[in-house]
């Protein structure tokens, strides 16, 4: 069921009346249940292995409680084991098996190992990394097991986040479910904001955009350097506008229930450097692998050499994590290369600027910085987007080569598509930079002509300039 | 209450300002000249009382001059040939012009390799009122995924990527601004226009075939024609040669054979003109697949007076 969808509409008003019609003590199983069912739209038999991880990870952290010494760290072994364990079958096993029959055609074996044919489930990753979350922090001991079987089990699928994220700590939402939630008028007005908002951005930039940009990657050869540059700069709007607009519709479906999940972007693009960059990007993820990747390997505690070792290869299981492809992997180590190159230049910029008569906060300098910024994260998202590295490497080529040519806009995007959608990346801009935050977190008693403009501009743009066909979020693949 | 108050007013204030559009956007449309929307508007508008319905793709648009036709045959035609129409689009400009055209006797269909890729249809059902207006059923069996529609929001206006230039913005914002077009529908091409294309290799001919639901469509025009107590006849416009024969041996025996058979369980006229004499001579040809003026008159002349000789047969 995706978000973007009718069903989903009347999904969520039913399941938001029956939520706050329920005495308290029900209100869990209501949620588990829906969140199944919301589950179970997509591949119903996949929740089989849901509930596997669910109940190996629910006694794993019970006994991991009770437990001390090197018991306790092979609890925690085998609870990540076996959580990565699915995602390696499921996601990435077909891709080895890929390579080592390439490997071993190369080598003259006439030997093909034989493929799973198997769909990912949907949301894997980041349910997966979820449910990791939480045995990993009752290990550190910053959590306490959750000992009610129902609670624990919606923590890793309730449904407005169930499938791509926010990736939550138990920290933040476990205890959200044991308290009794009353309807709250401003909590519901401003997850009912954030939701159209995201479904802004989602329906009326991202969904259209993914027509050109589609079009152009998916036919990279037929179309000139301007095309191609076109289509990237429209990918980076695109994806930023497809997953931060689901997770503004799961953290506002959450917050219309009382909910309160975290952040997951912060305006990225206005990042001045890739390591902000990444404090502002999938903020649930980049923290993930910072609590309990970056910082299990040394982090910046070690020496320096090691230390940009830790950063690229993080960045590298990062790219890989998003899905089983040379070209994810290449975008992670592009930004990898990006960190440490930052952290080694760093001194030279500060020295040029000052040279050049930039001060440090000036808006030249800082205007300069998102733009290179910008420019470098929408160069690695070519690896992310393309269908192949060669495809990747035929438009770096052919922008780089700059043989450029007239808006092919004919075949697929009309003129007035094309400027409607410059306009609007324009307005995201704009809207973003200072506004829509503050509007959205306005009460409903406060600036209430504001408040009416914002419902009423952005549902009268949706209906009017929305792609309803139901293009599904880019990140539910991961 | 406020928040009761709040969404009142924001549902309803952006259903009027939706509904607002939709009026302003299709009374734009109606008014539009050109391209699809001129052609649809100047067909319910204006070509009233036409007899002979001529449906298919562009290579109907620009193929068949309807001044010929008119003058042979001495019927009132109109050319509702739209550019990469598929088969389910010929079906809907067919009930469309059934609408108005109640004097319509004749259908005259033109017959297309592709015709039947209806996933190739670069239109949906939901586009410019009449369609929906008139006959909302196929809204609601819209198998169409393409990837070159915007529709318009949940507006009953769509804008056709390929044909946006002249659709509805344009058309509303701009209404004096007219492509040249010719005659009742028919849009003439000077010259040859691409050499380039004309020896056009295109790998994928042999996997036009016929798809089944496609071919229901067909059957359903056909059934509908046949009620309507209209004569139909079916044809298949030239192709350069050469280009035929290289790209579409296998598919071509295929779907004539196909077509043939249908059209005489049906009592159609069925035309093979995709190897005519004069789609040896380039001179005829716009581009490999479209005739230019001086071809499309000599190929009207010879449809015209098929569709004479079938109506009034020699006695």
């Amino acid at each position: 069921m995706l978000f973007n969808s009718l069903e989903f509409l009347l999904f969520f008003i039913v399941v938001t009346t029956i939520f706050f019609a329920l005495p308290h003590k029900y209100r869990w199983f209501h949620l588990l249940a829906a969140s199944c069912y919301f589950y179970m739209a997509f591949v119903p038999i996949y929740i089989v292995i849901l509930f596997g991880t669910i109940i190996i990870d629910y006694f794993a952290g019970i006994w991991i409680e009770r437990a001390t010494g090197t018991r306790r760290k092979w609890l925690l072994i085998i609870s990540i084991i076996s959580n990565i364990g699915v995602l390696v079958v499921f996601k990435y096993y077909n891709f080895f098996l890929d390579n080592l029959n390439a490997a071993t055609g190369h080598a003259g074996s006439d030997t093909v190992f034989p493929y799973l044919n198997i769909l990912l489930p949907i949301g894997l990753s980041f349910h997966t990394f979820q449910a990791l979350s939480y045995t990993i922090e009752v290990y550190r001991g910053n959590h306490k097991a959750e000992k009610h079987f129902g609670i624990y089990a919606l923590y890793v699928m309730f449904y407005p986040q169930l499938v791509a994220g926010p990736i939550e700590r138990p920290q933040n939402v476990l205890h959200q479910f044991h308290e009794k939630k009353f309807f709250d008028a401003n909590d519901f007005f401003i997850g009912f904001k954030m939701m159209i908002w995201g479904f802004f951005k989602k329906i009326v930039i991202a969904d259209r955009l993914a027509i050109l940009v589609n079009q152009v990657y998916n036919h990279p050869t037929e179309h000139n350097a301007t095309m191609l540059l076109i289509a990237t700069v429209f990918f980076a709007i695109q994806i930023y506008c497809d997953f931060s607009g689901y997770s503004s519709i799961a953290i506002g479906a959450a917050r219309v229930m009382g909910f309160r999940l975290m952040t997951n972007f912060n305006n990225p693009y206005q990042a001045r450097s890739i390591n902000e960059f990444w404090k502002r990007w999938h903020i649930s993820l980049s923290t993930w692998f910072r609590d309990y990747l970056y910082i299990s390997m040394g982090g910046n505690r070690v020496s320096v050499p090691r230390w940009y070792f830790n950063l690229f290869f993080v960045f590298l299981v990062s790219g890989f994590w998003h899905g089983a492809n040379w070209t994810f992997l290449i975008w992670g180590a592009l930004h990898g290369l990006y960190l440490v190159a930052e952290i080694l230049v760093s001194k030279t910029r500060e020295t040029g600027a000052g040279k050049n008569g930039l001060p440090k906060y000036s808006g030249v300098r800082r205007f300069l910085q998102v733009c290179l910024t910008f420019t470098l994260v929408t160069f690695a998202w070519i690896f992310f987007r393309a269908n192949s590295v060669s495809d990747a490497l035929y438009i770096v080529k052919n922008i780089v080569k700059g043989q450029w040519g007239g808006l092919q806009s004919g075949q697929v995007f009309s003129e007035f598509s094309m400027v409607l959608s410059f306009l609007l990346i324009v307005v995201l801009f704009l809207a973003e930079w200072k506004w829509v935050d503050r509007i959205i977190a306005l009460k409903l008693d406060e600036k209430y002509r504001l408040n009416l403009a914002f419902g009423i501009v952005l549902i009268t743009g949706i209906l009017v300039l929305g792609v309803f066909r139901k293009l599904s979020f880019i990140y539910f693949q991961f | 209450m406020r928040l009761v108050t709040y969404f009142i007013i924001v549902f309803v204030s952006s259903a009027a300002l939706v509904w607002a559009f939709s009026r302003a956007a299709n009374k734009g449309l109606r008014k539009s000249q050109i391209e699809f929307y001129g052609k649809i508007n100047a067909a319910s508008d204006t070509a009233k009382n036409t007899e002979l319905l001529v449906i298919g793709s562009s290579r109907v648009m620009v193929n068949i001059d309807t001044r010929i036709l008119d003058s042979v045959t001495g019927l009132r035609s109109y050319n509702y040939g739209l550019n990469a129409a598929k088969i389910k689009t010929c079906l809907n400009l067919f009930n469309y012009a059934l609408h108005f055209q109640r004097q319509a006797n004749v259908l005259l269909l033109n017959i297309d390799f592709n015709m039947f890729e209806i996933g190739d249809d670069p239109y949906t059902d939901a586009y410019y009122y009449p369609f929906e207006k008139y006959y909302p059923g196929f809204l609601l069996n819209d198998s169409s995924n393409s990837s070159t529609i915007h529709k318009f929001g949940f507006l009953d206006v769509a804008l056709y990527d390929d044909y946006v230039k002249y659709a509805a913005i344009d058309g509303w914002l701009r209404p004096n601004r007219k492509v040249a077009g010719g005659f009742n529908g028919y849009y003439p091409h000077a010259n040859l226009n691409d050499r380039v294309n004309l020896n056009h290799q295109f790998t994928g001919g042999d996997q036009y075939q016929i798809n089944e639901y496609g071919f229901s469509l067909l059957s359903d025009m056909a059934n509908r024609a046949k009620a309507k107590g209209m004569k139909q006849v079916f044809v298949m416009a030239p192709y350069y040669n050469d280009y035929t024969t290289r790209n579409y041996s296998k598919t071509y025996q295929g779907l004539i054979a196909r077509i043939a058979q249908f059209a005489a369980e049906k009592d159609i006229l069925f035309l093979d003109f995709s190897a005519l004499k004069l789609a040896d001579d380039e001179t005829n040809f716009y581009n490999y697949n479209h005739l230019n003026q001086k071809g499309a008159g000599l190929y009207t002349h010879i449809i015209a007076d098929a569709i004479k000789n079938y109506l009034h047969p020699a006695k």
